[in-house]
């Protein structure tokens, strides 16, 4: 046999990785070449010389390392204490909700430095409308109610309409059956404007403040899916309400802390409205062309909120879609948008890397790491729907499959989410 | 020659500060939900599980994610751990998947062909924080030497030096056929024996 055959297995036979026959035969060769029996003695060097010096030396270093990890041990019992979402990688719609509370907070300390019922704020408010009018994009009527109640600048016509917004912000986070942003408009609606005296306006206040702080328990102890999942049933349509919760909950949030949508356009969104708006999204953020720009973006996960954001607009302007969709058949395109999205991410991630080759691998997963969790998660709860939908078993299998996988799985990190939809199956499957 | 890889020095030296019986009564202390005998088995095995974790990525800053984030891991999942085994292969095979993970993510995409046929230059290569973990300058030059091989070879040398895996567990690991593990590890040495020749 050729040299070169017996060169090629050295390492293997080094390593006593040969079976039997090949083993006899290659020692066979080895006691007799000289070359072998050198490169041997070289591989064995070698080995000695790594097992040796490969050690790390003693240093400070790993006293500070161990306590680091120690420390994070106990930022992790926090979360166990504290019900936090488990993905605290996940921030934008806590971070959007946060950002909206500390908004009425200021506002409020601005309301509390009235002086002879003048109302100071005025220009605040205004920045805040124009701030959202432009961020929006959508035909965004503000009341003129209020526009006139705030030229004149006068507090005690504000204080209910903020007591209502709170209202709204508080249901906006427990309540599943959250709709676009004509409901807040209804309910502020509905409420007398009756003028209050400034005694009156400290008693809102502080009831004003005590929302805040529920508000801010509700946002702290919101577990993605699970509180709107243990509020009330999950009627199939309002799986879809569910994904779409955190979308509204930041419209929401901004809307009715700083807009009232026009009079004209209250027209309650129906969950199969719903479907035709989320499908519509879906197919704008396909077809968008400007996708390979936006991949660089590093919000990239946002593109879809972006859409929808959109496609309300349209609503808003009566523009109805006639398409009639099948809910499966959403939550099939939402698992293929997905997936494309965790294409556009890993592009991302690499063009990231490119441009910032001084920045350390541990900054790329961070920023990765943001984007994922919501993609995954909106993954496992496209397979779930589509579990539970699908008349396919073999389809189901997968969806499953895909699910259990990422359960199962200790190294991944977005198994508790997965976990958390294959619950609700089996829990599905028991009730049927 | 014919010599089976046994214990690596590491192992010795993780049991050095106590019996395996000690490991076994701080894993046990651990699941109970003390930190502090967790602590000790992250004093135990950090250093082990930092130089294989390295040897896999080749960036400081990775591997010190990767170690912190494994180690919170275990102690999330410790009461799922079956009291009466190693500790360290346990730890060993979270942090290998977390950074064969992100060692895909990274690379993977990035068109691996082009980055596994990176010219071998150990010379050049910047061992950045690490350099300050070692006190000796043929040290430096063996882990410059590792970080300058190709992902495909470092891949396969760490797994089988560090972790000594056989290679049909690497071949399985790594998804490759044995025969492919056989001839990457036989080049890896190649390479490291041109790097470090001077030292033998």
């Amino acid at each position: 046999m050729e040299h070169q055959f017996y060169i090629d297995r050295l390492s293997a036979y080094f390593d006593n990785e040969l079976k039997n026959e090949e083993f006899v035969i290659v020692k066979e060769h080895i006691d007799q070449c000289d070359e072998c029996q050198k490169q041997l003695r070289e591989l064995e060097k070698l080995e000695n010389l790594f097992s040796t010096k490969t050690e790390l030396s003693e240093n400070d270093y790993w006293e500070q390392s161990a306590q680091k990890i120690e420390s994070a041990l106990g930022e992790q019992n926090q979360t166990e204490i504290i019900p936090v979402a488990e993905k605290a990688s996940l921030p934008w719609w806590k971070l959007t909700a946060l950002a909206a509370s500390l908004v009425l907070v200021v506002l409020i300390t601005l309301e509390e430095k009235e002086e002879d019922g003048v109302f100071q704020r005025e220009n605040n408010y205004n920045s805040t409308i124009e701030k959202k009018d432009m961020r929006e994009e959508a035909p965004v009527v503000i009341d003129t109610t209020i526009r006139d109640e705030l030229s004149v600048g006068r507090v005690e016509l504000r204080t209910e309409e903020e007591t209502g917004d709170l209202g709204n912000v508080e249901e906006l986070i427990e309540d599943e059956d959250i709709t676009f942003h004509n409901q807040p408009v209804e309910k502020s609606k509905s409420k007398p404007q009756v003028s209050s005296k400034p005694k009156t306006v400290k008693n809102d206040l502080t009831k004003q403040k005590s929302k805040l702080v529920e508000e801010k328990d509700v946002i702290d102890n919101y577990e993605i899916g699970k509180t709107i999942s243990t509020n009330k049933k999950l009627a199939e349509s309002d799986m879809l309400a569910e994904t779409t919760t955190l979308i509204k909950v930041e419209k929401n949030f901004d809307q009715s802390i700083s807009a009232k949508v026009g009079e004209e356009s209250p027209q309650e969104t129906s969950d199969s409205e719903v479907f035709e708006l989320m499908d519509l999204a879906i197919d704008n953020k396909s077809t968008d062309k400007d996708i390979d720009s936006s991949v660089e973006s590093p919000k990239l996960s946002f593109n879809n909120f972006q859409s929808i954001e959109v496609v309300t607009a349209v609503n808003e302007s009566d523009q109805k879609s006639t398409s009639k969709i099948t809910k499966i058949n959403y939550w099939r395109r939402m698992l293929e948008t997905n997936n494309e999205l965790l294409k556009d991410q890993n592009k991302k991630v690499i063009s990231y890397s490119k441009s910032n080759k001084k920045r350390s691998v541990k900054s790329k997963k961070s920023v990765q790491n943001i984007d994922l969790n919501f993609v995954y998660k909106q993954l496992f709860e496209a397979h779930y729907n589509i579990a539970i939908l699908t008349t396919d078993s073999t389809e189901e299998q997968k969806s499953i499959q895909f699910l259990t996988k990422h359960a199962n799985s200790v190294e991944k990190e977005y198994n508790s989410d997965a976990l958390y939809y294959l619950q609700l199956y089996k829990n599905k499957q028991k009730q049927d | 020659m014919n010599k089976k890889i046994s214990e690596d020095s590491d192992s010795s030296q993780v049991y050095s500060t106590g019996s395996k019986s000690d490991e076994q009564k701080l894993i046990e202390s651990a699941q109970n939900g003390n930190k502090s005998a967790f602590g000790k088995l992250i004093r135990l095995h950090q250093k082990r599980l930092f130089r294989f974790v390295y040897g896999l990525l080749n960036s400081f800053d990775a591997t010190e994610d990767i170690v912190q984030e494994t180690f919170v891991k275990a102690f999330e999942k410790i009461e799922t751990f079956k009291t009466g085994y190693a500790f360290y292969p346990w730890i060993a095979t979270i942090a290998r998947n977390r950074a064969f993970n992100l060692m895909q993510r990274e690379e993977k995409k990035e068109s691996l062909e082009k980055l596994q046929e990176v010219g071998f230059n150990p010379q050049s290569t910047d061992l950045g924080a690490l350099d300050k973990l070692l006190d000796d300058e043929n040290k430096k030059r063996l882990y410059k030497a590792i970080a300058a091989l190709p992902v495909k070879y470092r891949s396969v040398f760490t797994l089988r030096h560090f972790e000594q895996m056989d290679y049909s567990e690497i071949a399985s690991y790594l998804k490759i056929p044995p025969g492919t593990v056989d001839s990457r590890l036989f080049r890896a040495r190649q390479m490291l024996l041109e790097a470090v020749k001077d030292l033998l």
